[in-house]
């Protein structure tokens, strides 16, 4: 009898510890973001696809961003925030990031995020970020010294004009173009993921605004442009959709 | 007694054998650098495989003032990167090799390499310890076989002393002379203590010139904006005056040097060359990657009317420069007043400290 108590413990002991599915008590978020052309996602070859845009043809040559203030939403909507994080895409190549392994297992309801600084950051002084960092102008490349401040996004190519190619720049910038992106759609974050995000970039164009080119200047640095930039933000800020979430591979 | 006794023996046996490596010699010790990284520029990300150290940084000196290395021992890396030209070819478009062959593109300028990612103008190289030894038998320079300079070195006695020191052994490897080489340019630093750091600190004021000329310098080049610009800031801004990218900048239509496009085989990067920091910029002329401007006046005069339109992979940041103005002047529209200015402050950049710093300088 004796016996066979201890050998119940033990394959009970043995099953305990063998749990073949042990849920982890914090996980992180791998994001990934991708650019893609139009509703039906048609993936983007920079600096060599055109891509029809209204009276345009378009061609991207530069993505940069710099995004902040990362949160998820639970279930009734409210943000869960994830402080402190920053990171530095540029697409194609650089184009995902981790958030730190500091979130609460769970189901969720939303990502959201900010293309942007707040202002106390923006205009803080860029010198005492480390190496590496998101935040460091030689690794971003969008901090535009003395004149204050980072530029936000940096979105670039070229259009056809007169038959001829010509460039684009729109650098994105300055306090009131910060841009909140949410992006809702049910996550379950009971497990280390990844989640995509495609970034239309005909959205960039005409997300809210139908804008060109052509027609309504092919640069702006956020300052004496009739407003382009604000609108180009807004439009930016509602080009995000989900994607996939999956586990992430070890 | 017997077993104490071969225990006692049998632990001293196995210490003696632990530390047999190690016994009688001693530990390899260097002495910690600390890069002096000037206000307000931005944290290097230094390579953590080679750590800053005095003794690496002298050897690196050595090696890179020491014509050693050339084929018939005439020429060293200091010969076409003199500090008193900013580590630049005393003002020559092209260097000139051992053999007397002419290079084809102008001479770089050494400092705050520390911020950099990629070498050369093309950026062929992606760390300053490959690129530290191309030259040495690049054909038209050096032209020596990396390994005789090796050999070479082996038979110097200072330089068994020097290697040992940094190294911990004599041997002298490529692999070796690339990390003390690497380790001494990081350290040439130019910041700081230019007139425009002392402006920024608050500590010296600029001219009524030189602060048009900053303004300039900074603003926006835009027929919408109440004020001029020359939109230099897009490419040379921030502390370090450059953003590091490859880039064209439309000084030709038809292009005869592919630049960053040789490198990586794509049509797409034909014409793109390292952005330079513009610190310095009035020792290091002449201009541009294959030195055709001689003084920044001609560069201005450049940017403001002359900038190819149809340059092929122009970047995007040039479209202020080709823009077309009210009355159909294109450009940047800058009279020669402003061009002045911006001359004015440019000069603003000079820090000395590249000719006086004696860690910079030939120690032979």
């Amino acid at each position: 009898m004796k016996k066979f108590a201890v050998s119940l413990l033990a394959v009970s002991l043995l099953f305990a510890s063998c749990d073949p599915d042990p849920k982890p008590e914090i996980v992180n978020l791998e994001v990934v973001i991708q650019p893609v052309f139009g509703s039906a996602n048609s993936p983007v070859v920079y600096n060599s696809q055109q891509f029809p845009m209204g009276i345009d043809t378009v061609k991207f040559t530069r993505n940069d961003f710099i995004f902040s203030d990362f949160a998820l939403l639970d279930e009734q909507g409210n943000r869960v925030d994830i402080r402190n994080e920053y990171a530095f895409l540029s697409l194609p190549d650089r184009n995902s990031f981790t958030l730190p392994t500091s979130i609460t297992p769970g189901q969720y309801s939303g990502f959201a995020f900010t293309i942007g600084l707040d202002s106390t950051i923006n205009h803080g002084d860029p010198s005492l970020w480390g190496g590496t960092h998101p935040l460091n102008p030689a690794v971003n490349n969008l901090h535009w010294g003395w004149t204050g401040g980072y530029i936000f996004a940096a979105m670039e190519g070229y259009y056809q004009k007169d038959g001829a190619e010509h460039p684009w720049l729109y650098h994105i910038a300055l306090n009131e173009n910060r841009m909140d992106v949410v992006v809702e759609t049910p996550l379950d974050l009971t497990d280390f993921k990844t989640l995509t995000l495609n970034l239309d970039l005909e959205g960039f164009f005409k997300a809210v605004h139908s804008l060109s080119p052509n027609e309504d200047g092919d640069f702006s640095h956020s300052t004496f442009d009739n407003g382009l930039a604000h609108k180009l933000s807004e439009n930016l800020s509602q080009s995000f959709r989900f994607a996939s979430l999956e586990n992430q591979t070890p | 007694m017997i077993k104490a006794h071969n225990l006692a023996f049998g632990l001293l046996s196995l210490i003696a054998v632990s530390c047999g490596d190690h016994w009688g010699k001693k530990p390899h010790v260097t002495t910690p650098y600390a890069l002096q990284v000037p206000a307000g520029f931005p944290q290097p990300a230094l390579p953590e495989d080679n750590p800053l150290t005095v003794e690496g940084i002298l050897l690196g000196r050595q090696l890179f003032y020491d014509p050693i290395l050339s084929l018939d021992s005439s020429q060293s890396c200091g010969s076409c990167h003199n500090s008193a030209f900013g580590f630049t070819d005393n003002g020559l478009t092209y260097s000139v090799g051992v053999d007397g062959s002419e290079g084809d593109r102008n001479s770089m300028p050494l400092h705050n390499l520390a911020w950099h990612q990629r070498f050369f103008w093309d950026g062929r190289s992606p760390s300053l310890r490959e690129q530290s030894l191309e030259p040495i038998s690049n054909p038209i320079e050096m032209k020596e076989d990396v390994l005789h300079v090796v050999e070479k070195l082996q038979r110097q006695p200072r330089y068994q002393d020097a290697f040992t020191a940094a190294f911990g052994d004599d041997e002298v490897t490529p692999e070796r002379m690339g990390l003390a080489m690497e380790q001494f340019m990081l350290t040439i630093l130019s910041g700081g203590e230019s007139k425009f750091d002392r402006f920024i600190a608050g500590t010296e004021s600029l001219t009524a010139e030189e602060s048009l000329g900053m303004q300039l310098f900074n603003g926006e080049s835009n027929p919408n904006s109440p004020t001029p610009g020359a939109d230099c800031f897009h490419c040379h801004g921030g502390a370090l005056f450059t953003n590091h990218r490859f880039m064209n900048n439309g000084l030709d239509s038809v292009l005869t040097d592919l630049g960053l496009g040789e490198v990586t085989g794509l049509a797409t990067d034909d014409g793109k060359f390292k952005v330079p920091s513009l610190r310095n910029i009035a020792y290091t002329a002449p201009y541009m990657h294959d030195g055709r401007f001689q003084t920044l006046e001609q560069v201005i005069d450049f940017y403001n009317a002359d900038v190819a339109p149809n340059s092929p992979n122009l970047d995007p940041s040039m479209v202020g420069f080709i823009q077309t103005h009210s009355g159909g002047v294109r450009g940047l529209n800058l009279t020669l007043a402003q061009r002045q200015a911006l001359v004015a402050f440019l000069n603003t950049l000079t820090d000395t400290r590249v000719e006086t710093d004696t860690l910079y300088q030939n120690p032979f």
